[in-house]
């Protein structure tokens, strides 16, 4: 599954990146996100509930490690999630642009999904996961202003 | 039949059906209606990922879940961890080479597909047991999966079974003459590349296993939704290290086995037993719908590059086919589906010339064995494809085509010179193709339809299209079946077979059978199937061979218990056997009917008390006898349709369906088109809804019936009918299978009607299956810009 997309913050790029370092702030990219600590050098680990389709409040252990920092321009995530639904892995490429006082996100994410969120979710995963891309890089907005 | 009492023969009638009454009333037994006593439930845990090493598995947290009775991973089997039999090993063709890969009942070191089964939980209830496996820590190293047929061959691709140096099953020609050389003279030769994805059965009982365990007799009695309780039982019997005696297999009601059910030792299946035996409790499986399209077998992924060669008439001077086969993550089935693909192309063509050769591939999805059909269905694809765009090339009407090709009715028996699935040459035992032909062109009003009805729908703006194909079906193979009959003393006769049944109408065709030799009604026949206790030989349902193989066993055997009918009743009335007649359930001197003498007495007489047996005498009016054909028969047939399609929806209506079938002798005529309507039904499932889709990485994305899309009653036409007989030389009732028939030329059917539906706006259509969404985006709509 890819998730490809922009969007518009209402902030510099220096407060957009160094804010998706602040866990509390990643956290909100992440919609549905109940924990995410730093546990090391750009790695979180915590907890998610997500509901899919027919896959209701499924909750998942994820992990989201942080990797070719170039400050302030890009960086890529690792990111995996297991629950018994199945599983969510892949990596997130997110480049910003400086826009003066705004900064243009350009994100790709390349997800593999397995287990029943799969088999009986797929059909809706691409526009949850749309959707829960935007709604949670929103939050993120608001708590840069 | 050597003398027929009655004026009307119980052999073509259709009376209803024994079976209704317990069906209809809910009083069937299916495995799921097995509860007994301290009974427990088992649920599975299964791979989420299509390939990987299997680091561990962490069953402490499940197995401390209140109500959990047991947890085993593939460790705690033991010595019982074996991967199951090769059930099908490869025919001996001069050019095959095999490697053979068959499932484990739990992964103990790489997970091969999804759904695969790492552990197996037992509980006091289902619930329980459900929970438990949110508790169980797989943890698997992931590899790339090989998600597609192609993939498996391709360079670098991850290699699935590491013994092998590369994911190639099988690789198998065959042939007769020389293509090259009759192509080298042809008018035209087509080439064509040729794609059929994979479907699921879709019974509407999943699988299910429930075992007991009865120590104090040392006995083992297993419920299984199989279509091969015999092999079942004799299997099972020797892993489990008991005499076959000792285990019982039934196969009770079970609703629809469609193939999938004739794979043989599922891990499920071999599991269950065991854990009853180890927890001495009895314990029950019911697969539910979703793990079902991961767990239960699959079918019809090939892809083919195919050519024809014609002379300037249509005449087909030779085929040359190579195909890729998926076989999934195992092959257990061997060749059978690709080879049947192989033997059913040719069709009821006359194809001097062959070449076909075929690569079965492993790949990281569901184990592939046959489905209704087995891979007949590709050859028919390929071949009518073929033939329609050779018509279209010459300028040829396409019914016409296939007349000219078809093989004379005088040419049977006739060798194709290729190896069946069988193990026997390919030898067609009879056919006689061009009667069914006019029969369905006559039924379809084909040529009212060209000239009249087309135009007209035309000139009202409507898109209809009339298609018409051929195809045969090789049916009834052996080994054997057997029955064995008996006259009770309440004068009912009673009937035991090995066969499983499935919702075939055995229990009337067979009493039919049965019935018709013995005067009596197929009401006063009951059928016994599927219960290793009651018949202790046979091999299964499969093949299109229920009627064919244990039809014929049934009724020799009642054959039989009428000599000693005559015999006992000759004694009895003081008469001779040659003046007697059998009739309304008891035996009477001809034209003197009160000199009449009952079945039931006959059966009291036939098992005589002290003193009245002579020496050498066999007690009882029974007899068992067995069927065993030389080869396989090959039934036909015709399928026509009308079909209409809306250009902007992309939604078909099928307003007409013709089907002239030939299964030789018709027992009853009413199972017979029942089994064609529900394989059209199937057949127009796997035309235009039913399609698994994977993505790349072999992860099922449709596993329910909310996303696949299965034919409903709305789906389905009024189908037509009509029979030719051509009785088959080979058993002596003269039948052919009918089984899978109406499922195998559905696709090349609706490829066919759509391309003359749309003239011009679709392209050459040469895949299966369609779907609205796909057909969507193949009819052209830039004409009408």
């Amino acid at each position: 599954m890819i998730i490809e997309s922009e969007f518009l913050f209402a902030a510099d790029r220096t407060t957009v990146y160094a804010g998706l370092q602040d866990p509390e702030i990643l956290a909100k990219a992440l919609p549905g996100t109940e924990r995410l600590e730093l546990i090391g050098d750009g790695q979180y680990i915590g907890e998610m509930v997500v509901s899919v389709g027919p896959v209701t409040a499924a909750r998942f252990e994820v992990s989201v490690e942080l990797i070719d920092l170039v400050e302030p321009e890009s960086f890529s995530m690792i990111v995996g999630g297991k629950g018994k639904v199945g599983f969510v892995e892949g990596k997130a490429d997110v480049r910003l642009e400086d826009r003066g006082a705004e900064c243009l996100m350009i994100y790709r994410a390349d997800l593999g999904v397995g287990g029943k969120v799969a088999s009986v979710g797929q059909r809706l995963l691409d526009s949850v996961g749309k959707a829960m891309a935007k709604r949670g890089l929103k939050a993120v907005d608001q708590m840069l202003q | 039949m050597t003398e027929s009492e009655s004026t009307e023969s119980l052999i073509g009638a259709s009376p209803l059906r024994n079976e209704d009454h317990r069906l209809l009333t809910g009083a069937a037994l299916f495995v799921d209606d097995v509860h007994l006593d301290g009974m427990l439930h088992v649920t599975f845990v299964r791979s989420d990922y299509a390939h990987g090493h299997l680091r561990g598995v962490d069953l402490s947290a499940a197995r401390a879940h209140p109500g959990v009775i047991a947890a085993y991973a593939a460790d705690d089997l033991g010595d019982y961890w074996a991967p199951g039999p090769l059930l099908v090993p490869p025919p001996p063709i001069e050019r095959c080479e095999f490697r053979s890969a068959t499932q484990v009942p739990l992964v103990k070191h790489k997970v091969r597909h999804v759904g695969e089964a790492i552990a197996m939980i037992v509980a006091t209830s289902r619930y329980v047991a459900e929970d438990a496996v949110a508790l169980v820590e797989v943890d698997i190293d992931p590899l790339p999966p090989v998600a597609t047929t192609e993939g498996a061959l391709a360079a670098g691709a991850s290699r699935i079974h590491d013994q092998f140096d590369s994911n190639e099953a099988a690789h198998v020609v065959q042939e007769k003459g020389d293509y090259e050389a009759a192509a080298a003279g042809a008018a035209l030769r087509i080439r064509r590349r040729i794609i059929m994805d994979r479907g699921a059965s879709a019974p509407m009982e999943n699988r299910g296993v429930v075992a007991n365990w009865d120590e104090r007799c040392n006995e083992l009695t297993i419920w299984d939704t199989t279509q091969a309780p015999i092999p079942i039982r004799n299997g099972l019997a020797s892993m489990l290290g008991l005499p076959e005696t000792q285990v019982r297999v039934i196969a009770p009601f079970i609703g629809g086995g469609f193939g999938p059910k004739i794979m043989m030792f599922y891990p499920e299946e071999v599991l269950i037993p065991w854990a009853a035996m180890q927890l001495k409790q009895p314990v029950k499986w019911i697969e539910d719908r979703q793990e079902s399209f991961f767990a239960t077998t699959q079918e019809r992924e090939q892809i083919h590059e195919a050519e024809l060669a014609v002379d300037a008439e249509g005449r087909i001077l030779g085929v040359k086919d190579s195909f890729l086969c998926d076989t999934g993550a195992y092959n257990p089935y061997g060749l059978t589906v690709p080879i049947n693909s192989q033997c059913t192309l040719l069709g009821p063509y006359a194809v001097p010339n062959y070449w076909s050769e075929f690569r079965l591939v492993f790949t990281n999805k569901p184990i592939v064995t046959p489905v209704r059909g087995a891979g007949r269905q590709h050859g028919v694809f390929v071949m009518e494809r073929l033939l329609d765009i050779a018509a279209s090339e010459l300028g040829i009407d396409r019914a016409e085509i296939r007349r000219r090709n078809f093989l004379p009715p005088d040419s049977f028996p006739h060798d194709h010179e290729i190896l069946y699935q069988d193990f026997a040459p390919l030898i067609y035992d009879s056919g006689n193709y061009e009667p069914a032909l006019d029969r369905a062109l006559e039924m379809i009003e084909y040529d009212r339809f060209k000239s009249e009805l087309q135009p007209a729908y035309q000139a009202e703006g409507r898109t209809v299209g009339i298609g018409v194909v051929s195809y045969v079906e090789g049916t009834g193979v052996g080994p054997y079946e057997g029955a064995r009959v008996t006259v009770q003393t309440d004068g009912r006769v009673c009937v035991a077979t090995g066969v499983g049944t499935q919702g075939q109408g055995h229990f009337t065709s067979f009493a039919q059978l049965v019935a018709e030799p013995l005067g009596l009604t197929a009401a006063d026949v009951d059928v016994i199937t599927g219960d290793t206790a009651r018949f202790n030989w046979g091999t299964g349902t499969f093949a299109s061979r229920g009627a064919v193989v244990a039809g014929n066993a049934c009724h020799a055997a009642a054959m039989a218990v009428r000599e000693k009918v005559l015999k006992t009743a000759a004694n009895a009335l003081g008469a001779n056997e040659v003046d007697l007649e059998i009739k309304n359930g008891g035996v009477h001197v001809r034209d003197v009917p009160d000199r009449f003498v009952s079945l039931a007495d006959l059966a009291s007489l036939a098992n005589p008390l002290r003193g009245a047996v002579r020496p050498g005498t066999e007690p009882g009016l029974e007899a068992t006898a067995y069927f065993g054909p030389e080869r396989g028969c090959t039934a036909s047939g015709i399928h026509a349709m009308v079909l209409e399609v809306d250009r902007e929806t992309a939604q078909l209506e099928i307003l007409r369906y013709v089907v002239v079938h030939d299964c030789g002798t018709v027992i009853n005529p009413m199972i017979v088109e029942g089994q064609i309507h529900g394989g059209v039904a199937h057949g127009i499932g796997n035309a235009f809804y039913e399609q698994l889709v994977f993505d790349e990485n072999a992860q099922l994305m449709n596993a329910s019936f909310m996303d696949y899309l299965l034919p409903t009653a709305t789906d389905v036409p009024h189908i037509e009918t009509a029979h030719v007989t051509t009785p088959s030389p080979l058993n002596p009732l003269g039948v052919k299978g009918v089984g899978e028939a109406g499922a195998i030329p559905v696709g090349a059917l609706f490829a066919q009607a759509l391309e003359d539906a749309l003239a011009g706006d679709v392209p050459e259509i040469l895949e299966m299956p369609l779907s609205p969404n796909r057909l969507f985006e193949l009819i052209r709509r830039d004409k009408d810009a």
